[in-house]
């Protein structure tokens, strides 16, 4: 399997404050890590490190790209409460700006590249809100849009902040259905807030409370979240989901 | 009447004026309104004025000068609030009344009276000069130029900076560009309706707009016409009974908001009516 992304010892944070001690990690085509731990303990740091939103104080970070093609690496869906729910734009633009790469001011769309966006939103679902403004779209349609404008380019690597606060559990279910679908093609990395529903599409875990622990499985014990100094809980679920998580013995 | 108020060159000079005014201030408004940038246009507005006041003082062109102090100050609040970990509300707060502190200084350092000072800050779009109308012409054609070319990536940038930054996009550039042609749009409306009004232009024209559309062009193309509307008719008053030119524009923006806000409260009712 291709590695994509590469960190060895990374230390970041902001303005001088260290947040990631010492992190390394390695992602390959076609994983699936969901990323858990306490709030401020650097889930988001962590992805913006990988993204290259933010520059590591020490350490590195290699993403390797398939070829001289740089542009489809990884695919983002941000923190919902980082959009602006009431900017006046239209569904399709949105994800129109998922096609949009490089260091230039003028950009012009193929039909192919309309035609690619059309698709994707059919694909998720949501095919006949392309023409809608933001401003009238429910919570999970907006997370869709916003999923919709990170594939819609067929990235290698698609990153999820936090995708499942401030939707429904209908919505919920739907988006994993399609992750896990997405996942054949691509590698998956999702930062949750509680691991109950989750648990059962992705394949590893990684705990970051200021360092990270690596947990090549999906099954995970608070036991053995403890050990990794990741003091959150299992939240269970109903029986389905949470079943994975808590009943593995320890 | 209205012929012979046109063979007066001051006249036509305000008409111009409000005409270059209502489509800089419809473009960069809409930019200034949807980015939530209102407070941060109001400091950049009166720190202007420390350029005004040192213009006045070394007998340079106020407006000029303004122009020169306010690009500063928006790119100094755009690297304060980014590169330290000050908040950018303080930010703006400081340089918003540090800017009217300089003004007042030079001013009053400067001999003798200042006679068109009340110009600054109320407006007089009769007083415009050419120069003033050249320079909007300018601005106006500048920013018409940009938004069509570079149009996609100024929204996308405006939407969602940390995903425009991931596609390597020139995020930076378009924030600094952005902000410069605030500041410019500012000071050079400045004569129309004054410091203490301007920020009206920007926000007042976009917020009806927003009532009829929910797309960043439409909002433009509305907000320049609403603006333009305004400006004629505040004018007008302004001639009949008058009063200062500056009040009156806004007087008449803020009536058709008003009648606007009741005409789609009264449209929601009718289509709830209906409905049942």
């Amino acid at each position: 399997m291709a590695k994509l992304v590469e960190l060895k010892l990374v230390y970041a944070g902001y303005n001088d404050e260290i947040i990631l001690n010492n992190v390394s990690l390695d992602i390959y085509d076609n994983d699936f890590i969901g990323i858990i731990g306490p709030n401020g303990g650097g889930k988001t740091t962590l992805l913006k490190v990988i993204l290259g939103l933010i520059k590591p104080f020490k350490g590195t970070v290699k993403v390797f790209h398939s070829d001289s093609n740089k542009r489809n690496t990884i695919g983002y869906l941000p923190q919902f409460n980082k959009i602006d729910h009431k900017f006046p734009i239209k569904v399709i633009d949105i994800v129109l700006s998922g096609l949009m790469f490089g260091n230039k001011l003028f950009f012009k769309y193929s039909k192919s590249d309309y035609a690619k966006a059309c698709d994707t939103l059919k694909h998720i679902g949501i095919g006949d809100l392309k023409n809608y403004p933001v401003g009238e779209l429910s919570g999970g349609q907006l997370q869709k849009v916003l999923l919709a404008r990170a594939i819609v380019s067929s990235p290698r690597l698609l990153i999820l902040d936090e995708p499942n606060t401030y939707v429904d559990n209908q919505f919920e279910g739907e988006l994993y259905e399609i992750l896990n679908e997405l996942n054949k093609e691509m590698a998956i990395i999702i930062v949750s807030h509680d691991l109950g529903t989750v648990a059962s599409y992705i394949k590893t875990i990684a705990c970051v409370n200021r360092s990270l622990h690596y947990h090549k499985s999906n099954k995970i014990t608070e036991a053995q979240l403890a050990s990794y100094n990741c003091p959150i809980k299992l939240i269970t679920h109903g029986e389905v989901p949470h079943t994975v998580l808590s009943k593995h013995n320890h | 009447m209205l012929a012979e108020l046109f063979e007066y060159q001051f006249i036509v000079n305000s008409l111009l004026a409000g005409i270059f005014a209502s489509i800089s201030c419809g473009i960069i408004g809409t930019y200034i309104v949807t980015r939530r940038m209102v407070f941060l246009s109001g400091g950049i507005t009166h720190s202007s004025f420390g350029g005004i006041g040192i213009g006045y003082y070394f007998g340079f062109n106020p407006v000029i000068a303004a122009a020169v102090f306010a690009v500063f100050s928006a790119l100094g609040i755009e690297f304060l609030s980014k590169k330290t970990d000050i908040r950018e509300d303080s930010v703006i707060g400081i340089l918003w009344s540090l800017g009217m502190a300089i003004g007042i200084i030079f001013i009053f350092i400067t001999p003798g009276y200042a006679p068109n000072l009340m110009t600054y800050l109320f407006g007089s779009i009769l007083t415009v000069s050419n120069l003033d109308i050249i320079l909007m012409f300018i601005l106006s054609v500048v920013i018409i130029l940009l938004f069509t070319f570079f149009y996609r990536t100024i929204l996308f940038v405006a939407y969602d900076q940390e995903f425009a930054q991931t596609h390597n996009l020139p995020v930076n550039f378009i924030n600094n560009l952005l902000i410069s042609l605030v500041a410019l749009t500012i000071v050079l409306n400045i004569k129309v309706v004054g410091i203490i009004l301007v920020i009206s232009l920007l926000t007042i024209p976009q917020s009806i707009a927003n009532l009829f559309t929910n797309e960043f062009k439409n909002i433009i193309i509305l907000s320049i016409v609403i603006g333009l509307v305004g400006a004629l008719m505040g004018l007008l008053i302004s001639y009949q009974v008058n009063i200062p030119s500056g009040a009156s524009i806004i007087f008449s923006l803020v009536m058709f908001f008003i009648i606007a806000k009741l005409f789609q409260i009264i449209k929601q009712k009718i289509l709830l009516r209906i409905n049942e």
